[in-house]
């Protein structure tokens, strides 16, 4: 029995949601170019920068994969935001790809790939960036509904009218404002997010005491639950392909450097990298120490609901821990806070990707003359069409693994030959397009196959394990091992053809 | 060993709240100027609505 109260927290959730609305339609009126509307006419400073990237890298969806990695790993399962967070910080300080991908002055990565490897593969960049994105993204919107119904006790067949609710709300202000509307609302999101995301973490901790939580981690998981080399789950694998997908979506994820792009300069773009770096390790550890407190918490009768579902179970045992632990008034605060996650996430999610559609694969069919109005009528279509799509997707999908499986194997999908293509395009003067090419088409196969295999062969992940040994970790390392070698092998293959000079052939 | 890990994470965990806890509030009231410069930026810049994309 959750104890959400529609008066109290219910007048929380809907003021949070009056202002979110008015603030993101107050700013459409500064929107005059498709510049505007896609990177706020890069006039994004640090402050801003950090907290609209903090809020859009923490959505639901995000929570919710963090408290099933500490409720199944224990504070083991926070090594993807360790490995992100020191990913962030070093690309940050270094400028590592991102300083000449900021320096180009380009809207989008396949764009900046166009001076050296050609239109085609611009485009095809754009093709599988967009693939690996609508897929990782189309479990959001779901999740993110099935998130308020069990916390707020609602029935789960309000679930599809939850999901349209919070699908209207975002498509409304980013259809209107853009990437502006965007900023703005995220900078909102970030402090209501954060507010709620702390409130419950000290009352948690109050509550509970560190003793029991990780006296509770050690019984269940023995070292395992704090170390992840050593835990039978995760192990070294887990460790380098988190490592390989978290570097990768420093230097490639579209919501990430859409913050770069949308920096007023190059260093702004650095630091909000360095500045946000730390809130990864927050992003994993906080809804961690929540899933955790579930695995301690929850009774067996809960524990006997959750488990008429299996593919669900853990996935859903935060939620329904906040549900009955939350007290009146902080509930609607964790709802508010979620729902500006959600939010801020969803609206970047729609506006990045459709900045990939519109520049580089609308782009070659694109008349030239079309003018500042017209583009953005032609970018309000495509965000809108995302919002179907994520609707629908959302609908019919379902997870076979656990939801961080699903995400970082559908991101491999353009992070592995993203990464390799950026940089070679930026350090090896030998790249071209046929390694570009065969690089990206390596990079998108294995873990597309993968997901397909997964989806088809009987018994799935679990066969797929034992007879084949295969494993969503493999199959993330073999994507980027498999990505950077064929770069390597079919641009030194053009070069060799074109250094042979045709034998010219005799007159008679 | 367990002892190492247990510091380990008490104090990964403390250190995280304190810094995102000041980081909140440092963030909301800074943002703040970095909203309102970037609009102002903005409506200042005279565009044509038909004219070509730059």
């Amino acid at each position: 029995m959750s104890s959400f109260s529609w008066l109290v927290d219910g007048s929380i959730v809907g003021l949070y949601l009056v202002v979110t609305m008015m603030a993101g339609l107050m700013v459409r009126k500064y929107v005059g170019k498709v510049e505007h509307f896609l990177v706020a006419g890069r006039e994004m400073n640090v402050y801003l920068g950090i907290a609209s990237l903090a809020a859009t890298e923490f959505g639901i969806v995000t929570c919710m994969y963090s408290a099933q990695a500490g409720y199944e790993y224990g504070f083991a399962g926070s090594t993807p935001g360790i490995l992100q967070a020191v990913a962030m910080f070093v690309i940050g300080i270094t400028g590592f790809c991102v300083k000449p991908l900021r320096d180009s002055g380009v809207l989008t990565i396949p764009e900046l790939f166009e001076t050296r490897y050609g239109k085609f593969i611009r485009w095809l960049s754009g093709v599988v960036i967009v693939l690996g994105g609508l897929l990782n993204m189309g479990v959001f919107l779901r999740i993110g509904g099935e998130f308020l119904v069990l916390v707020s006790g609602m029935n789960e067949k309000y679930l599809v009218i939850t999901m349209t609710a919070l699908l209207l709300m975002v498509a409304i202000y980013t259809i209107m404002g853009g990437m502006l509307s965007v900023l703005v609302t995220d900078f909102l999101q970030f402090i209501v997010m954060s507010v709620g995301l702390l409130a419950v973490t000290y009352l948690i901790l109050g509550k509970l005491g560190w003793s029991a939580i990780v006296d509770a981690v050690e019984k269940t998981h023995g070292a395992g639950g704090f170390n992840p080399f050593v835990n039978p789950k995760l192990g070294f694998e887990y460790v380098l392909a988190h490592a390989l997908v978290q570097v990768a979506a420093t230097l490639t994820w579209q919501t990430t450097i859409a913050r770069l792009m949308a920096a007023k300069d190059t260093w702004t773009g650095q630091k909000i990298y360095m500045g946000t770096s730390i809130f990864f390790i927050c992003h994993w550890l906080i809804p961690g120490l929540w899933g955790i407190a579930a695995m301690v918490m929850l009774t067996p009768a809960h524990l006997a609901e959750l488990a008429t579902n299996p593919n669900t179970a853990t996935l859903h045992a935060m939620p329904v821990y906040l549900g009955t632990f939350v007290p009146i008034g902080l509930m609607g605060l964790l709802v508010a806070a979620m729902l500006a996650a959600d939010m801020s996430t969803d609206s970047s999610y729609m506006i990045t990707w459709a900045a990939v559609i519109y520049n580089d694969i609308l782009g070659p069919f694109r008349k030239k003359d079309v003018s500042e109005s017209t583009g953005i009528l032609i970018n309000r279509m495509i965000v809108a069409l995302i919002g179907v799509f994520l609707f629908f997707y959302g609908l019919f999908y379902q997870l076979e693994a656990s939801l961080w499986d699903y995400l970082s194997t559908t991101g491999t999908v353009y992070l592995s030959s993203m990464s390799v293509l950026l940089i070679a395009c930026c350090y090896w003067k030998s790249a071209n397009n046929w390694g570009a090419a065969a690089s990206i088409i390596v990079g998108a196969a294995i873990p597309i196959g993968y997901l397909i295999l997964e989806k088809t062969i009987a018994g799935g992940a679990v066969t797929l394990h034992d007879k084949y040994g295969m494993t969503q970790d493999r199959a993330k390392i073999a994507a980027f091992a498999m990505s950077a070698a064929s770069m390597i092998i079919f641009s030194i293959i053009k070069n060799f053809v074109s250094t042979i000079k045709p034998t010219p052939i005799p007159q008679s | 060993m367990m002892e190492i890990y247990r510091w380990f994470w008490w104090l990964l965990t403390i250190a995280i709240l304190i810094w995102y806890t000041a980081l909140t509030i440092y963030i909301s009231y800074k943002g703040v100027f970095d909203i309102q410069h970037m609009l102002k930026k903005l409506s200042s810049g005279e565009f044509d609505p038909n004219a070509p994309e730059s």
